[in-house]
């Protein structure tokens, strides 16, 4: 069954001439981890913030649970927990009061709050600083506040926009099993990120995006499969363009190395 | 000469930063100039009243000693309203931006980060000068030649020389005011709610202790002029005016700084009077620019430190609470907790009785001796004043609603990503600010009880009229800013000052504002029956307000959800 369905999304900026997405369709199954790809400017990002509600969308649909982002928006997001790449969140309040005040919002029971809370907050180290406005926070601390504001009321699908940049290594370790965990319990994760080896790892499926468009989807097999390149790495870097821009450079620090020798160092400056 | 290129780039930079508006995109940039416009326009005719009194004045009582106090007058208050709106301004750019951390990393002294942010201040506040001396010292030159005085070239030579220097006294207040303020902010840092309202308590302390005495304690020159309006003629009114010319002077023969500089403009003992002004003046600016140095450089560091004097070992549990109670103390913490956001809308609130006090206090102590139908007359204007500053400075200078979108900044995505209506959000954000505005405005009216004589239907009508033009005034803002929010900001004041979100309810406010001054004057002239004047004007006063809830407030949260969703952030 489908937790997420999109269907030929498309966005583009009110300012914009150009599509930051352009119709995509793919689906998130319940109990899998999806990894979205893409290079810098994408649209990895405009699509989860399509997804999440922030951003209106030009045409399309996406569904979450069965119930419309755009005609069912309140259903939709109950569903969702979502932690943005900029870790966005309202930095005046203390840690406390923000997990309170996302429980609050997502109707969690005071019992549920606090044992997901404390579970979370013991997890990452924060149970001493919970009381501390999230100002005074570091930006791996405050990725996992955001994290625990997301999870507090165990939601179907928990999105994340490049997730573990900025953590240190136990953190991004334990975040990745809270991902797996959430899963087992028979949730969704969909996450964006940079990070192919951890893409490699952890997610059951993929999509590749490239200039608004989605390029590949399938699990990690089926895209080996479709392509001749045999690492995630080479495959993501033939899609997006940069092999060629590599083999590019090579052409020319071989063509630079060639006049090197003929006309010395100083000159080839 | 490098230190001497960061220094230029960098004045220049922050003279742009601060002084140009930048706009996204042309459309909005247009929507900017027509309402300055628009407001310029509005505020043009009480100025150009103002100026053609002082023309009046000028060329009827033909008095020209009295006319250079009174241009001294014009320069005091010149200063006082430039101090009024300096405090915020040079709070912002010195303490307040965003742009510290960044500056801290930059290879350039901190003496230089401070003047350059000190000259753009001051460039700021001369602007506030430029717009008010400028005009006064123009009519009074025309008003003198009318008369057949001839003013000496000095008067030319002095008036940019005013415009500029005037309010580098300001400097010195600011900076004497900053020295509590800042260490109160250092002191509250986990507390800045309380921190917030203190400094703003101690804003409002230090403008009534320099405005009362100032207003207050003048002798207004002698008042009793024997004329009967009956058998008065036009020879008498020099006469009739004379009093009121004495009286505007007063303040400014005490001042002796700008006693002097009036007199080396009108060439009376030039080079001792300039050395006078002058030397009082650059010394004051010593003493601020030395004080402001140390205050920046010890904050420069301290604003951006961890943990504070505030102790915090309390120790805190979960709460439940439903929706509307969790946005409306969402609401409530993300404003009182930034000093910022929390001084800006505090200022609406507080300053708004603040004001209302300072005004009915000096309107009083200068009315002392007054009797009969000149007690009737203040005691109307104390109420029109008492309803029409509270609906302006309440209704319409509220940053917390006219930018209440755009001070969520970034962080507005989030609201965008909860499961929650557009219509809760918009919703719970006006009933914190519609409860605010009430609160404040009855304050208002209270404060206002003990000047003038309220009779019931005076209070009645007060309190039917003013929260219900403040609430429409309220979702006329909010939603005004929803339709097109600034939410990517760094400084504070590019919401809150160079936003046409902001200006535009101001503008939306003056003709409730001016009918519910104007009103009671008029009917308390023409109708002697008090209970049937007031009737009339708050019955007045009333139709206008529900003509404000229609077409301001009635409906408007249908159109929100759609204005929500078509926000991209």
């Amino acid at each position: 069954m489908a937790i997420m369905q999109i269907s030929h999304l498309t966005k583009q900026y009110k300012n914009s001439s150009k599509l930051a997405v352009d119709d995509i369709s793919f689906d998130v199954k319940e109990g899998e981890v999806f990894g979205f790809l893409g290079p810098n400017g994408a649209g990895k990002s405009t699509t989860i913030k399509c997804i999440t509600g922030i951003l209106p969308i030009t045409e399309g649909s996406i569904s979450i649970c069965g119930h419309s982002i755009v005609d069912d928006p309140i259903q939709a997001k109950l569903n969702i927990g979502f932690v943005p790449d900029n870790h966005q969140m309202y930095e005046q309040l203390t840690a406390r009061e923000y997990i309170n005040f996302m429980a609050d919002i997502y109707h969690v029971g005071k019992e549920d709050r606090k044992i997901r809370a404390d579970k979370m907050l013991e997890l990452f180290d924060l149970a001493k600083v919970v009381d501390d406005q999230i100002s005074t926070f570091s930006h791996g601390m405050k990725q996992k506040i955001c994290v625990i504001g997301a999870l507090v009321h165990n939601p179907k699908l928990w999105i994340l926009d490049e997730p573990l940049t900025g953590l240190d290594p136990k953190s991004s370790f334990e975040l990745k099993q809270l991902m797996k965990e959430h899963c087992k319990e028979g949730n969704s994760v969909f996450f964006s990120s940079h990070m192919l080896e951890v893409v490699e790892k952890v997610c059951d499926r993929i999509s590749i995006i490239n200039n608004g468009k989605l390029v590949m989807t399938g699990d990690l097999d089926e895209i080996k499969a479709k392509s001749s390149d045999s690492s995630l790495e080479e495959i993501f870097l033939s899609i997006t363009g940069v092999k060629e821009e590599e083999n590019d450079f090579a052409i020319n620090d071989k063509a630079d190395n060639e006049f090197k020798d003929v006309f010395g160092d100083e000159q080839s400056k | 000469m490098n230190n001497l290129s960061n220094f230029k780039t960098l004045l220049a930079f922050n003279m742009r930063y601060y002084l140009i508006p930048r706009f996204s995109n042309k459309k909005d940039k247009k929507k900017y100039i027509i309402t300055m416009c628009v407001l310029a326009a509005v505020l043009l005719i009480p100025v150009v009243s103002l100026l053609v009194g002082l023309y009046a004045l000028i060329v009827t009582t033909q008095n020209v000693e009295a006319t250079r106090d009174l241009l001294s007058s014009l320069f005091v208050i010149s200063q006082i309203i430039t101090l009024f709106f300096g405090i915020s301004t040079y709070l912002q750019v010195m303490y307040f931006s965003n742009d510290r951390a960044i500056l801290a990393t930059l290879p350039v002294k901190t003496s230089d980060i401070f003047i350059t942010k000190l000259l753009t201040a001051t460039a700021m506040e001369m602007l506030t000068s430029l717009i008010l001396v400028l005009p006064s010292t123009i009519v009074t030159a025309i008003a003198l030649a009318q008369i057949g005085y001839s003013l000496p070239v000095w008067y030319y030579v002095l008036i940019p020389v005013a415009v500029i220097t005037l309010p580098l006294l300001v400097i010195l207040l600011i900076s004497i005011l900053s020295f509590p303020i800042m260490k109160l902010i250092t002191f509250f840092k986990k507390h800045q709610t309380v921190g917030a309202i203190v400094v703003v308590f101690l804003i409002v302390g230090f403008l009534m202790a320099i405005y009362i005495p100032l207003y207050s304690n003048l002798p207004m020159g002698n008042t009793n002029v024997d004329i009967d309006p009956e058998t008065a003629t036009e020879e008498d009114i020099p006469s009739a005016l004379s009093p009121a010319m004495e009286g505007a002077g007063n303040m400014g023969r005490m001042a002796i700084h700008t006693r002097a500089l009036a007199a080396a403009m009108f060439g009376e003992n030039v080079g001792v009077n300039l050395l006078i002004y002058l030397g009082i003046t650059f010394g004051a600016l010593a003493i601020g620019v030395a004080l402001s140095l140390l205050l920046f450089k010890s904050t420069m560091q301290s604003l951006d430190e961890g943990g504070s004097n505030a102790k915090t070992n309390v120790v805190h549990e979960y709460t439940q609470s439903n929706v509307t109670k969790a946005l409306i103390m969402r609401e409530i913490k993300v404003v009182t907790k930034d000093i910022g956001k929390m001084i800006n809308v505090l200022m609406s609130y507080v300053m708004g009785p603040a004001i209302v006090f300072i005004m009915l206090f000096i309107m009083q102590m200068n009315s002392k001796g007054a009797e009969g139908s000149e007690i009737d007359a203040i005691s109307a204007f104390c109420k029109g004043f008492t309803a029409g500053y509270a609906i302006m400075m309440i209704g319409g200078s509220n940053v917390g609603v006219s930018a209440g979108i755009s001070l969520e900044g970034k962080s507005f995505a989030i609201m965008k990503t909860l499961p929650i209506s557009a219509r809760d959000y918009i919703k719970t954000k006006l009933m914190v600010y519609d409860i605010g505005g009430a609160i404040s405005s009855l304050l208002c009216m209270i404060i206002a009880l003990f000047f003038a004589s309220f009779n019931i239907v005076d209070i009645i009508g007060y309190i039917l009229v003013v929260p219900l033009t403040i609430v429409s005034l309220n979702a006329f803002s909010l939603v005004r800013d929803l339709k097109k929010p600034k939410l990517e900001w760094n400084v504070i004041r590019e919401v809150t000052k160079n936003n046409a979100s902001t200006l535009i309810p101001l503008v939306a406010t003056l003709p409730m504002m001016i009918l519910s001054i104007v009103l009671p004057i008029v009917t308390s002239i023409f109708i002697p029956n008090a209970y049937v004047a007031s009737a009339i004007t708050w019955g007045c006063l009333l139709i206008a307000a529900v003509i404000y809830y229609f077409s301001l407030r009635f409906g408007v949260l249908n159109k929100v959800e759609k204005l929500f969703n078509e926000v991209e952030c």
